[in-house]
């Protein structure tokens, strides 16, 4: 999804990969944000709308994981 | 503009590159350039009377100017001429050589480029200067960015996101420091340069505002308050600051495409009261922005403006003089983030280096743009003639270094001459 949409990257996208290194910026955090909100059916909250949340693929499937896991 | 007498719409970019930058080098990459480009030796002109203009290539490939300046040349000065694009063609190239290196200046039109795609441009010269045998193939069609959807009746639908955010903000009353009505001023430039350390600080003091992501809505805030403390000065308390922030519609780390439009527009706007606190103002500017993003906001305002590139401008101008009495902004804004990413070295001198001094309408009359090279910030105030007195354009800039570097900036190093 990042790739597809927000992201032009060489090769693939590492799953660890500093998304803001790579260019990311805040038009481009909160498109995404609401690109998985719509996705994945999860709101989430502004707390946790921070750098480390958003810092890497692997670090926002994590956010989502513990969203969706805390509103069960 | 041109029938008010302030020129074209264009912008200057600024780079600073080290020894070894050669001015031959960079005309020869122009030349290929220019060939894979033929849309450079386009004019904007109508088929018939009345009909919207259009791009039409008149003369393909187009010459690139590049134009070698005595040492010493003022580049700011010279940056507030090109800036009103009164010379022939849509893009060209001033170097001024000094002892360590030039100072190169890339003047484009704003009407075929936008910040980042003139950033693309310089990369890709920058890629054909370091490989003189290389002639890319001609791009001949780049086509339109679609408006998220598809269906007239879910584009009407997505539309009205935008409609009614208009109508919102036209209860307000819109101020902007330019005297109306449009007039016939040159432009000017001066900019603010920020050390590494310097932008550390500003790095670390708008994450602290903003809860570490969206900073965005924390430089906006500082050029808002920018502006607010002139109209304090001028006596000027009630009234409200609006701006249209660009979203880029091209992926982050895209090369193409190079031309304008591919960005939608976010539309913020204050009450010069509510400027007051720059904390505050950061969040309430934050949540403006959330609340249009997840409205869809952006994708309302492409629908709108794909629509509307089929009206003849007399039309829209119509409009917006009879909803808006012709102010619709109350200055402009722009943070490009970091200049030319990627980019070491551009002609055979290392790139040290670079921002843009894009020319501002009057109305309103002023501008503030930021952007960040090799870990430098650099601020440009861009205005035009007749805006801003001297004093002013001090209470600005002094404004400018306590909000993004704290208090104690205020009494630091004096603000740099104007241009």
């Amino acid at each position: 999804m990042i790739r597809e949409k927000f992201l032009e990257v060489p090769g693939e996208l590492e799953p660890g990969a500093d998304l803001f290194a790579l260019g990311l910026d805040s038009m481009g955090i909160m498109q995404l944000l609401i690109t998985i909100e719509q996705s994945f059916g999860v709101r989430i909250p502004d707390r946790a709308v921070t750098q480390d949340h958003f810092r890497s693929p692997c670090r926002i499937a994590q956010t989502i994981r513990a969203i969706t896991a805390g509103s069960r | 503009m041109m029938r008010s007498g302030q020129g074209r719409h264009a912008a200057v970019t600024f780079l600073e590159v080290g020894p070894g930058f050669s001015a031959d080098v960079l005309r020869d990459a122009c030349r290929r350039f220019a060939a894979a480009h033929p849309l450079l030796g386009a004019s904007l002109s109508r088929g018939w009377p009345g009909t919207v203009p259009a791009w039409r290539i008149t003369s393909a490939p187009a010459e690139i100017e590049v134009s070698k300046h005595e040492p010493g040349t003022d580049v700011t000065a010279l940056a507030g001429q090109l800036m009103d694009g009164r010379w022939p063609g849509l893009l060209r190239f001033d170097v001024v050589p000094s002892s360590d290196g030039a100072t190169v200046l890339m003047s484009w039109s704003h009407l075929l480029f936008d910040a980042r795609g003139a950033e693309m441009a310089l990369s890709e010269i920058g890629v054909l200067s370091g490989s003189p045998d290389l002639n890319p193939a001609v791009r001949e069609s780049w086509g339109v960015p679609d408006a998220f959807c598809s269906g007239f009746g879910e584009r009407l639908r997505k539309v009205r996101v935008f409609v009614d955010r208009y109508y919102e903000l036209r209860n307000r009353r819109v101020v902007s420091l330019g005297p109306p009505p449009p007039a016939s001023s040159e432009s000017r430039c001066l900019f603010l340069h920020f050390s590494e350390s310097e932008t550390a600080s500003v790095r670390r003091r708008g994450e602290h505002l903003t809860a570490g992501i969206f900073v965005m809505p924390y430089f906006l805030a500082v050029a808002m308050r920018a502006h607010a403390v002139v109209f304090e000065a001028r006596g000027v308390r009630d009234g409200a600051l609006e701006c249209a922030i660009s979203a880029q519609n091209r992926k982050r780390g895209a090369r193409d495409p190079v031309w304008q439009n591919q960005v939608s527009q976010l539309f913020f706007s204050l009450g010069l009261p509510q400027t007051a606190s720059l904390a505050q103002a950061a969040v309430d500017l934050q949540e403006q922005f959330a609340a249009m993003t997840r409205s869809g906001c952006d994708a309302a305002f492409l629908i709108m403006i794909n629509w509307m590139r089929r009206l003849p401008p007399f039309l829209y101008r119509r409009f917006l003089r009879r909803t808006a009495s012709g102010q619709i902004t109350s200055f402009y804004h722009a943070h490009t983030g970091t200049f030319l990413p990627g980019t070491g070295d551009f002609c055979g001198g290392a790139l040290l280096d670079g921002w843009h001094a894009p020319s501002v309408s009057q109305p309103p009359g002023t501008g503030i743009f930021l952007s960040e090279c090799r870990g430098r910030l650099t601020v440009s105030l861009c205005w035009r003639d007749g805006t801003l007195s001297a004093q002013e354009r001090h209470l600005m800039l002094t404004r400018l270094r306590e909000d993004l570097l704290g208090g104690e900036a205020a009494t630091q190093a004096p603000p740099p001459a104007a241009g």
